[in-house]
């Protein structure tokens, strides 16, 4: 099951490492994730979407949000539309390239 | 005017002026290569260091002194295996929301990632067990970054925070803002309860005839025993507390049914399967309390207030959650509940509390629960006790009441040994005028021992009441429950002289194995008060804890006594 959020970061260094422990000791993948700096701001935009329980994903986003350097955590709760994924075929064709 | 230079100070000067201002008095430590600038600003200060033996006892006795007192507990280490052996302090801490500040020397910035001597990624590899951390890499922002780990400590739902200082930003010039402000984008504030939530739990209360109050550690740091006795009374409600939150609501009150969970009381037990409504203000329906999930209370209404928005639906799903203060969650109930028709379930318990009363049974040798029993009837309760982690936890929180908040020092959480006797000098320097009891056992006790030293030094007058069955006994009575009395890696015989052990400390020393010379060994080890003593109880070997609820099984699958 893929999940996808938007979250707003305080910038400070290890904030990754602490969303990412969240995820990894209950099960959860980052499939992937954006960060861009919001503007006139010391504030982060993230967007990550993750793979994991369906069961378990409203108590990540509330253990996402008790982190002291997340600010705001949206769910975004319509089905997520995930890339397929690439296959061994043509990785190793783009490797060729 | 002067036109002389503003006064220069580096960064340890700065740490150790903060923990000044916000009101430090006692600092646990040891010292090492990479917080040498740190002792040497606390040379100039007056905040008491306590040299301990081990950075886990200092870390142990800084939480000692945060759950003594309600305020954070501060414990030093240098970088490495010093930083390193505070983890198990800070798992601690953080399974139990007490509030703890650690900080630690790290090996200059410019050596971070170098494999420099004894460095250690202590901001990497303490994320899983603290509330917040920091690396702080510019001396210029340690005022702010000292006041935030004290806020975040302390405030909410506290937690254990790191201070990671490297020893260049310790020996910088300090050239900054000293009343910079906390800067924390993040900070969620203590919500307010929803009144309309409220008005349904209203609702749901008044409508039970068998409710139940469960007391649980965050009832503790909100200061909510006045706010619970008051609510129990006036609705008539039986209150059960966990094993943290001993003390909130007195266990010698005629409306509690003492403690719950695998090791409860029978009639809190039985109260839980039988109620209709139960009522947690700031438990979190630990696994070792609910037993099964899925057969817990299954026909009762559920109610909570958590300060934690993520505990709402976390293992349980309650018919009403209010995420607030459970003080101020409860003050607010209060007026909207009227007094209940509860006499006929508190007839039941009572009932259940003269049926199946906490009780052991006199055998060949010493008993602990006599002992401790004994510890209670001769200090009338009042005194701090301290816990290690075992049988002997269990008999104390059975046998040894508390009525005070703050005066009960276990490990719930993480079930960490060598937690108790630590815990207890923390607590002792918080409280110099209380009588600390240190109940351990023979295997946590000698995971920590070394700390005798620490109390001989400053002549802290801790009781170590030392029940000793030459076992790891809560592991032994598992094997022979559950695993057909198949022994393995649980015998402790071969301990050491524990008289001549604690002698060689300086520390006076008891000996007692027959029962009736428990009451006067231990007027004895109360009478003393010119620095610590340890009475060591020699008690009978396999002796188990009763009430019993299989982990895993039903409050109704309980096993009262021995088949």
């Amino acid at each position: 099951m893929h999940h996808s959020m938007h979250l707003v970061l305080d910038h400070q260094p290890g904030v990754q490492l602490r969303i990412a422990m969240i995820l990894t000791r209950r099960g959860y993948y980052m499939e992937s994730m954006n960060m861009f700096p919001m503007a006139g701001s010391d504030l982060q935009r993230m967007t990550m979407t993750i793979r994991g329980p369906e069961a378990g994903f409203d108590q990540i986003c509330k253990q996402l949000h008790k982190l002291v350097d997340v600010v705001r955590v949206d769910p975004l709760f319509a089905e997520v539309e995930v890339p397929e994924p690439v296959s061994r075929e043509e990785f190793e064709v783009e490797r060729a390239v | 005017m002067s036109n002389q230079p503003a006064e220069k100070i580096t960064g340890a000067q700065v740490v150790v002026r903060s923990l000044e201002q916000l009101g430090v008095n006692h600092v646990f430590g040891y010292p090492g290569g990479a917080n040498l600038p740190l002792f040497d600003a606390l040379y100039d200060s007056d905040i008491n260091f306590i040299l301990t033996r081990h950075e886990q006892g200092a870390t142990h006795m800084a939480d000692g002194y945060g759950r003594a007192t309600g305020k954070p507990g501060v414990a030093l280490a240098t970088s490495g295996p010093g930083a390193s052996n505070t983890v198990t302090g800070l798992l601690t801490a953080a399974m139990d929301s007490i509030p703890l500040v650690v900080l630690t020397g790290q090996v200059p910035t410019a050596m971070l990632g170098k494999d420099a001597f004894q460095e250690a990624d202590v901001f990497g590899m303490t994320l899983p067990c603290v509330k917040h951390s920091y690396l702080v890499r510019d001396v210029n922002d340690l005022p702010r970054v000292m006041r935030e780990a004290f806020h975040l400590a302390g405030s909410g739902r506290p937690g254990p925070v790191v201070v990671d200082l490297p020893k260049d930003v310790q020996l910088a010039a300090f050239v900054g803002d000293p009343d910079a402000e906390m800067r924390l984008p993040g900070l969620k504030q203590a919500p307010k309860a929803d009144a309309a939530k409220l008005a349904e739990m209203a609702h749901l209360l008044s409508c039970s005839r068998k409710p139940l109050l469960l007391v649980g550690q965050g009832a503790m740091i909100s200061g909510a025993g006045e706010a619970v006795m008051k609510f129990a009374e006036k609705i008539q409600a039986p209150v059960t507390n966990t094993l943290l939150a001993k003390g909130v609501f007195p266990e010698t009150h005629p409306l509690s049914v003492g403690m719950l969970g695998m090791h409860g009381t029978a009639y809190a037990n039985k109260a839980v399967s039988e109620c209709d409504l139960i009522f947690s203000i700031g438990s979190r329906w630990d696994d070792r309390i609910a037993g099964n999930y899925a057969k817990f209370c299954p026909d009762a209404v559920k109610l909570h207030i958590d300060i934690d928005p993520a505990e709402v639906d976390k293992v349980i799903k309650p018919d009403v959650t209010v995420v607030a203060d459970a003080r101020e969650a409860l003050e607010q109930l209060h007026p909207m509940v009227n007094q209940l028709a509860t006499c006929a379930w508190l007839a039941t318990l009572d009932g259940y509390k003269r049926d199946h009363p906490l009780s052991w049974q006199p055998g060949e040798g010493l008993q602990a629960q006599q002992v401790i029993e004994e510890c209670y009837k001769l200090t009338e309760g009042k005194a701090v006790a301290a816990t290690d982690v075992g049988q002997h936890q269990m008999w104390a929180a059975q046998y040894f009441l508390t009525d005070e908040p703050f005066s009960w020092l276990s490990s719930g959480g993480a079930g960490t040994m060598g937690f108790g006797f630590p815990a207890a000098i923390g607590a002792q320097f918080a409280r110099p005028d209380s009588t600390v009891f240190a109940f351990v056992g023979d295997g946590g006790f000698q995971m920590t021992l070394c700390e005798l030293a620490t109390a001989a030094i400053h002549k802290l007058p801790v009781k170590i009441i030392l029940l000793d069955n030459s076992y790891l006994g809560m592991v032994r009575q598992w094997q022979e429950l559950f695993h057909d009395n198949r022994l393995s890696g649980v015998d402790l015989t071969g301990n050491p002289d524990f008289v001549a052990l604690a002698e060689a400390y300086g520390v006076k020393a008891f000996q007692v194995s027959e029962p009736e010379k428990v009451t006067d060994t231990l007027k004895e080890a109360l009478a003393y008060n010119d620095g610590p003593c340890l009475v060591h109880c020699k008690v009978q070997r396999a002796e188990n804890v009763y009430p019993m609820i299989p982990a895993g099984a039903s409050h109704s699958e309980m096993i009262l006594q021995p088949t």
